[in-house]
């Protein structure tokens, strides 16, 4: 028992861990660069503070700056201490984690795009909506800026005190409360899933269930999810015919809250607030889900009876399993392998030198040290104010994040190559009778898949049909492999993996014809 | 007062979205009655070649045409795997006989946890008109399943989306003498497209199970 839900806890934090991590940096960097670079002033006009359309501006910036449901805590901790009006935080600290460019490609690549545009569309009006009521009705009697000590924080000085200034702001900011709240997520959203035994969603979202919006609204509220992996089970649920309105509430609440979030919106705005604000998001977001949930329905298509997809939500053991904790220990290195641990690193380096950077501030005055102009700029030195710095490197961050993309979806030759290694290591373990390879390689095969259309979509445009057709094929050879094997019916495995390769030969051969 | 307000008015809106969402026209429909009464997925039900689907399909179209009875819907032994209990409970579904062929076996393969599972052994009334929108709709999927190059493959396609037309022009209800009447009078256009289906030569070593 203690075994069952040590090993679930360990494997799922550290999953949400390393998915969140290079999030959580961005989100350090983002704070960092508004706190030092821009300054609070400036801030406030940038998210419109002065003006009727800050909540579309949040909205906007949200939009563009790559970060998660968690890495967004250190960004909206920043903007309220800079006096940006509530309203409009909540505009960008809803809309940052739903929406990137990575994710937006995937989904209008992967799913319907008229679906992903209303999708798109109905997230703004929550998000806006939702803003605009809160400043209405609600309003703002928080500290200001000024009152909060933030007007004093932009650094004057250049050169390297400004560099060691941002890098302080950077690094500190994850040995402060934004780690807490980061902590509270991670634990609140690893405590849920491992409550829930393995695969207790699987059929919870089928369009029959009428109840299925409201489900996973409840259900994926204190749960963390990176934007790319709900955009990427929102796919999945329009080609499995699931609950168009539950698809809706994964994506607003299952990318865009989580606990930690929320308990950084009660300590600034007060524990009751956050109390209605977290029913307002659910009356906003059920309600859109439910006017959405038939008329979005996507027709020719067969419901599948169950999914997988949400099996990450779940505890990942099975009840009465064996070697619970070295396969979780085996899993978190397959993960960190697969996603890449440069994330991980970042954020850990950046903690060790928070950590100094505290020390070292417990004996000696640093921000007075950043501030003071002892240096002598050389003649080649172009003096920049530091918010043009900070807007370009904001602009940088978001071209990183496009550039990203192209990388995260290579061209079609390139992860061919990926996809062909990895589906041979998976017939061969199904074809050895080695299960727990072929539960293990069927996932990185079915997401290799979807990156390749979306690699070619980011490409060329658009997908043919007839690639579409033949990676959907792919896929469903995988799945039927993983449900007999799920099943105990393996008598067919060897003819299955067989069947397997033959797909993906046909795969390779659809999309290596067009980029000839 | 304020938070009244706003809660008067998100509950009107959320009564509104609720009422406007409530419309059952794109509902997935269940495939048969007895889909309607056990909600099967039907893909069990798919031939397992393109060849077959296509001769399956002229082969309705025939009976359809001919003088006689309207062909009674034909029954599908199926089995019903349930894994699981509670939420997590769903089930798969095998033909009968693909199922036995398996020998019923349930491999634990090395102390690879399986869920709970219980197996039920049912039939199912397939109507003529069910059978069709099936495989018509699972023409290109069979298809692509197969060696077939692009240009062939988009030919199945545009026939199944054209067929699709025109079954679902006719009156739904197939025991109404109206679908018989209306395919009839269809039957030209609709063996143009079958004869198009006819001339494609599908590679046999293609055709995966």
């Amino acid at each position: 028992m203690i075994e069952y839900y040590l090993s679930g806890s360990i494997l799922r934090a550290s999953l949400v861990l390393i998915d969140a991590s290079i999030w959580i940096a961005f989100g350090c960097f983002i704070a960092a660069v508004f706190r030092n670079m821009l300054g609070a002033e400036k801030v406030r006009s940038m998210f419109g503070n002065d003006g009727g359309y800050g909540l579309l501006i949040g909205w906007g910036i949200g939009m563009l700056l790559p970060v998660c449901s968690l890495g967004v805590i250190p960004v909206v901790r920043e903007l309220h201490r800079s006096g940006v009006k509530s309203g409009t935080v909540i505009a960008f600290g809803l809309t940052a984690p739903l929406f990137n460019p990575l994710s937006v490609l995937y989904g209008l690549s992967m799913s319907d795009p008229f679906a992903v545009i209303i999708f798109s569309a109905a997230a703004m009006v929550v998000v806006t909506g939702l803003g605009a009521a809160w400043g209405k009705f609600v309003g703002d009697d928080q500290p200001s800026a000024s009152d909060a000590g933030g007007e004093d924080s932009v650094i004057s000085t250049s050169g390297t005190r400004r560099s060691l200034a941002l890098l302080h702001s950077i690094s500190t900011e994850l040995v402060s409360w934004s780690a807490v709240f980061i902590a509270i997520g991670v634990l609140a959203s690893t405590v849920t899933s491992v409550a829930f035994q393995h695969g207790a969603l699987q059929g919870e979202t089928e369009p029959d269930k009428i109840f299925a919006p409201v489900f996973m609204a409840t259900y994926v509220t204190p749960l963390y999810s990176t934007p790319l992996a709900v955009m990427s089970q929102i796919g999945g649920m329009f080609q499995h015919g699931n609950s168009v309105g539950a698809a809706f509430s994964l994506l607003v609440l299952g990318a865009g809250v989580n606990v930690g979030w929320l308990c950084w919106f009660g300590s600034a705005y007060g524990v009751r607030r956050a109390g209605l604000f977290l029913a307002l998001l659910l009356t906003f977001t059920i309600g859109l889900a439910y006017a959405m949930d038939k008329p979005l329905y996507p027709s020719g298509v067969t419901p599948a009876g169950h999914t997988h997809a949400f099996d990450v939500y779940t505890h990942p053991f099975h009840y009465g399993q064996t070697g619970l904790l070295n396969s979780a220990i085996e899993q978190v290195g397959d993960h960190l392998q697969k996603s890449g641990a440069y994330g991980v690193m970042w954020l850990g380096v950046l903690a060790l030198v928070g950590i100094v950077f505290r020390i070292v501030e417990s004996r000696w005055d640093l921000q007075s040290w950043f501030r003071s102009q002892e240096q002598t700029p050389s003649k080649w030195d172009i003096a920049l104010p530091a918010w043009v710095i900070g807007m370009v490197a904001c602009a940088g961050l978001i071209l990183v994040s496009v550039l990203g993309t192209f990388l995260y979806y290579p061209p079609p030759e390139s992860l061919l190559e990926d996809l062909s290694s990895i589906n041979t290591q998976c017939v061969s373990a199904a074809t050895s009778k080695d299960w727990e390879g072929v539960e293990k390689w069927v996932p990185h095969c079915d997401d290799l898949s979807r990156r390749l259309e979306v690699g070619v979509f980011l490409r060329q445009g658009s997908v043919s049909e007839f690639k579409r057709a033949k990676a959907k094929v792919y896929r469903e050879k995988l799945d039927e492999l993983r449900d007999d094997i799920a099943a105990g019916q393996t008598s067919r495995t060897r003819e299955q993996a067989m069947d397997l390769q033959r797909a993906f030969l046909q795969l390779s051969a659809a999309f290596r014809k067009k980029a000839e | 007062m304020s938070h009244f307000k706003l809660a008067t008015i998100f509950t009107s809106l959320l009564l509104l979205a609720v009422l406007s969402g409530c419309n059952n026209n794109k509902q997935p429909a269940p495939a048969s009655k007895a889909a309607a009464e056990s909600g099967p997925n039907l893909s069990f039900c798919r031939p397992k070649k393109l060849s077959a689907a296509i001769a399956r399909l002229q082969e309705m179209h025939e009976v359809l045409l001919a003088p006689g009875d309207f062909p009674s819907p034909v029954k599908v032994d199926y089995v019903e795997v349930i894994h699981g209990t509670g939420p997590s409970g769903h089930s798969h579904y095998y033909l009968a006989a693909d199922y036995e062929a398996q020998g019923e076996g349930h491999d634990e393969h090395g102390g690879h946890h399986h869920e709970d599972e219980a197996v039920k052994h049912s039939v199912l009334e397939l109507d003529l008109q069910s059978e069709l929108t099936n495989i018509v709709a699972w023409l290109p999927d069979l298809a692509a399943k197969s060696d077939l190059g692009e240009s062939d493959w988009k030919t199945v396609s545009a026939v199944s989306k054209r067929l699709k037309e025109i079954i679902s022009a006719i009156p739904s209800d197939p025991a109404d003498a109206a679908f018989r009447e209306s395919w009839t009078a269809r039957a030209n256009e609709i063996q143009t497209e079958l004869e198009q289906l006819n001339k494609i030569e599908i590679p046999a070593a293609g055709e995966t199970k």
